[in-house]
C-alpha cells in the first residue's frame, strides 16, 4: 500500500469519524435548541415579564 | 445516468426533511436578531457544520476533482492548502474582535467605524458577492447530468426548496439544514472514495498511465498563478457569510474552535476529492468509465459507478446538499443586507423588529431571483464569481482591517475613499486587461503580455487584488489626510 493510499484511508476514516462525532455533539445541543423553541412558544402566551430561556 | 427507485426515494426524503426543518423552526415568529444571527447562541458543533458545508460548495467538489483528474495531486497541495493558511489566520485574527463587538453584519462594522456612507458602499459589494448565481447554475447542471431534467427547471425546483426553508426559519433553519448536509457530505465521500479506489486499482493504476507531474505536489503550475489562486482565499477575511457565523456564536472561543475544527475537516475533505478525481482518471483509462466524460463530471460519474444502490441516493443527496447549503446561506446574507443595511437607513430608520424580518424575507427573494436570472445569462460564471469576490475584497478589506486593527485616526472620508479606490481600481484593472489582453480558452481568463526592458511580463485578470488592495490603502490614507477634525469616535472592539 502506497503512502498516497494510506493518506486516503486516513482521510476517509478521519472524515467519517469527525462527521459522526460532531453530529453527536450537535444532537446533544439540539435538545437545548428544541427546548428553547418550546419555551419561546410558551412565552408567546405568557406575561411580558417572563424570564427568557437560556440558549443551547 | 440511470438512478434506481430506492435512490430517488432517498433524495425525495432528503428534500422533504429540509422543508420540514424550515417549517419546524418557523413555528415562532422570530426577532430580527434571532432570524439573522440565531440569537447569538450557536455552539461549536453547529458552527462547525454550517461553516464546513457553506464554504465547500460544488466548486470544490467538482472544481478540485477536475484539477486532480487533469493534473493530479497539485489540486490538493497547490490550490487548496494555500487558501487554508488564510482561513487559519482568519480563525485567530478575527473571531475575537468580530464576536465581542456584537456586530450584526459586514456593513454594520463599516457603519460603526466610518458611518452610513461607507456602510452602504460595503452593503452593495456584499449583496453583489452574495447573489447565488454560481450555486444555482451548478444545482441546475447537476439535475441535468444526473436526472436528465432541464437545468433551468432543476435549479428552479431545488433552488426553491433552499429558498423556502431559508425564508421560513432564517439562520437557525440554515444552520440545522447545513448540519444534516454536512453529515451527508462527510459520510458519502468517506465511503465512496475508498470504494472507488478499490474498484479502479488505486494509485498504482494511476501511476501506470499518468506522467510524473501527476504526483508532484506543485506540478508544473506557474508560481504567480498559484499565489493568485491562493489569494482568492483572502475573500474569507471579508466573507459576509463567515462573519455572520462568528456573530452567531455563543462566544469568541466557540467561533475560533469551530473554525479550527472546520479547517481540519476541509483538509481531509480536499484530499478525498483530489483522490476521487485521480481515481476517476484511472477509471477512464481502464475503460470502466466513458472515455468522453467531462473532467468536471468525472468524480460524480466515478462515484455513481463505485457505490451500490442506496448509497448512490445518499451521495446524490449530499451533492445537492452541497449546493443548497451555499444558496441558503448567501441569500440570507444578501436579503439582510438589502433590508437592514440599505433599505432601513435610506428609507425607514424607525423600522420595527418584525418589519426588519419581513423586509429581510423580501430581500432573500430578490437576491434569489437575481441569482437565478444571472445563472443562465453568463457563459463564464466562474469568472463572474472570481470578479465579485475580488470586488468585495478590494472594496472592504482595507477599511474593515483598519477599523479593527488600526489604533490611529480613521475618518468617514477615509472609509469612503478606501472603498471607492479599491472598487474603482479593480474595475479599471479588469476592463483594462480584457481590452489589452487576449482571451485564453485553456485557463478561462484574459492575459495581457508585454515586454519591459527585454523581459516578457504577463498580467492575468486574476492578479487584480495585487493592484486594488494597495489602491484601497492609498484611498484610506488620502481620505484621512483630506479630512478635517471629523474623526469617528472609536468603536468598542476587543484588544
Amino acid at each position: 500500500m502506497s503512502g498516497w493510499e494510506i493518506f486516503t484511508w486516513f482521510s476517509a476514516i478521519a472524515l467519517a469519524v469527525s462527521g459522526v462525532v460532531i453530529f453527536g455533539f450537535f444532537l446533544r445541543d439540539a435538545r437545548g435548541i428544541l427546548q428553547r423553541n418550546v419555551h419561546q412558544s410558551d412565552d408567546d402566551s405568557a406575561p411580558e415579564d417572563d424570564e427568557p430561556s437560556a440558549g443551547p | 445516468m440511470q438512478i434506481s427507485g430506492i435512490d430517488l426515494a432517498i433524495i425525495g426524503g432528503y428534500i422533504l426533511m429540509m422543508l420540514g426543518v424550515g417549517f419546524y423552526v418557523m413555528r415562532k415568529a422570530p426577532s430580527f436578531e434571532e432570524y439573522l444571527v440565531a440569537g447569538r447562541s450557536m455552539t461549536t458543533p453547529i458552527l462547525v457544520c454550517t461553516l464546513a458545508s457553506t464554504y465547500y460548495g460544488l466548486d470544490v467538489l467538482f472544481g478540485t476533482s477536475e484539477i486532480a483528474f487533469n493534473d493530479g495531486v497539485v489540486a490538493f497541495f497547490g490550490y487548496s492548502q494555500l487558501s487554508l493558511a488564510i482561513y487559519l489566520a482568519a480563525a485567530f485574527l478575527l473571531s475575537k474582535k468580530l464576536r465581542e463587538a456584537e456586530f450584526t453584519s459586514l456593513p454594520d462594522i463599516l457603519d460603526r467605524f466610518y458611518g452610513k456612507g461607507t456602510a452602504i458602499f460595503g452593503a452593495g459589494a456584499s449583496i453583489f458577492y452574495s447573489i447565488p448565481a454560481l450555486s444555482l447554475f451548478a444545482l441546475g447542471r447537476i439535475t441535468e447530468v444526473v436526472f436528465g431534467i432541464d437545468a433551468r427547471l432543476g435549479a428552479l425546483l431545488l433552488g426553491s426548496v433552499a429558498l423556502l426553508y431559508t425564508l421560513l426559519g432564517g439562520l437557525w433553519a440554515v444552520a440545522i439544514t447545513d448540519t444534516i448536509q454536512f453529515i451527508l457530505m462527510c459520510l458519502t465521500l468517506a465511503i465512496a472514495v475508498p470504494l472507488l479506489m478499490g474498484k479502479v486499482g488505486g494509485f498504482e493504476a494511476v501511476a501506470e498511465f499518468a506522467p510524473d507531474t501527476f504526483f508532484a505536489p506543485f506540478g508544473g503550475i506557474p508560481i504567480f498563478l498559484m499565489i493568485a489562486y491562493a489569494a482568492t482565499g483572502i475573500s474569507i477575511l471579508v466573507d459576509p457569510g463567515f462573519y455572520q457565523r462568528i456573530f452567531a456564536a455563543t462566544n469568541a472561543r466557540q467561533a475560533r474552535n469551530a473554525m479550527l475544527i472546520a479547517i481540519g475537516i476541509w483538509i481531509v475533505y480536499d484530499w478525498l476529492v483530489t483522490a476521487g478525481g485521480m481515481m476517476a482518471a484511472a477509471g477512464v483509462h481502464a475503460g470502466d468509465l466513458p472515455a468522453d466524460v467531462h473532467p468536471n463530471d468525472a468524480l460524480l460519474t466515478a462515484v455513481i459507478f463505485a457505490l451500490p444502490v442506496g448509497l448512490v441516493g445518499i451521495f446524490l443527496a449530499g451533492v445537492l446538499a452541497t449546493a443548497m447549503s451555499t444558496i441558503d446561506s448567501y441569500t440570507l446574507v444578501a436579503g439582510a443586507n438589502l433590508a437592514n443595511d440599505v433599505y432601513r437607513p435610506l428609507a425607514k430608520p424607525n423600522a420595527s423588529d418584525q418589519d426588519l424580518v419581513r423586509y429581510t424575507r423580501v430581500g432573500i427573494v430578490i437576491s434569489w431571483v437575481l441569482g437565478y436570472a444571472l445563472a443562465f445569462m453568463f457563459d463564464r460564471l466562474m469568472a463572474l464569481w472570481v470578479f465579485t469576490a475580488t470586488a468585495l475584497t478590494s472594496t472592504v478589506l482595507v477599511p474593515i482591517f483598519m477599523g479593527l486593527f488600526w489604533k490611529g485616526r480613521r475618518t468617514p472620508l477615509a472609509g469612503m475613499m478606501s472603498c471607492a479606490f479599491g472598487l474603482g481600481s479593480v474595475i479599471i484593472y479588469y476592463v483594462g486587461i480584457s481590452r489589452l489582453g487576449v482571451a485564453n480558452e485553456l485557463w478561462g481568463t484574459y492575459i495581457w503580455t508585454f515586454d519591459i526592458a527585454g523581459a516578457s511580463i504577463s498580467l492575468w485578470q486574476e492578479y487584480g487584488l495585487f493592484f486594488s488592495l494597495p489602491m484601497s490603502l492609498l484611498g484610506f490614507v488620502v481620505g484621512n489626510s483630506l479630512s478635517g477634525g471629523d474623526s469617528m469616535p472609536p468603536a468598542e472592539v476587543a484588544p
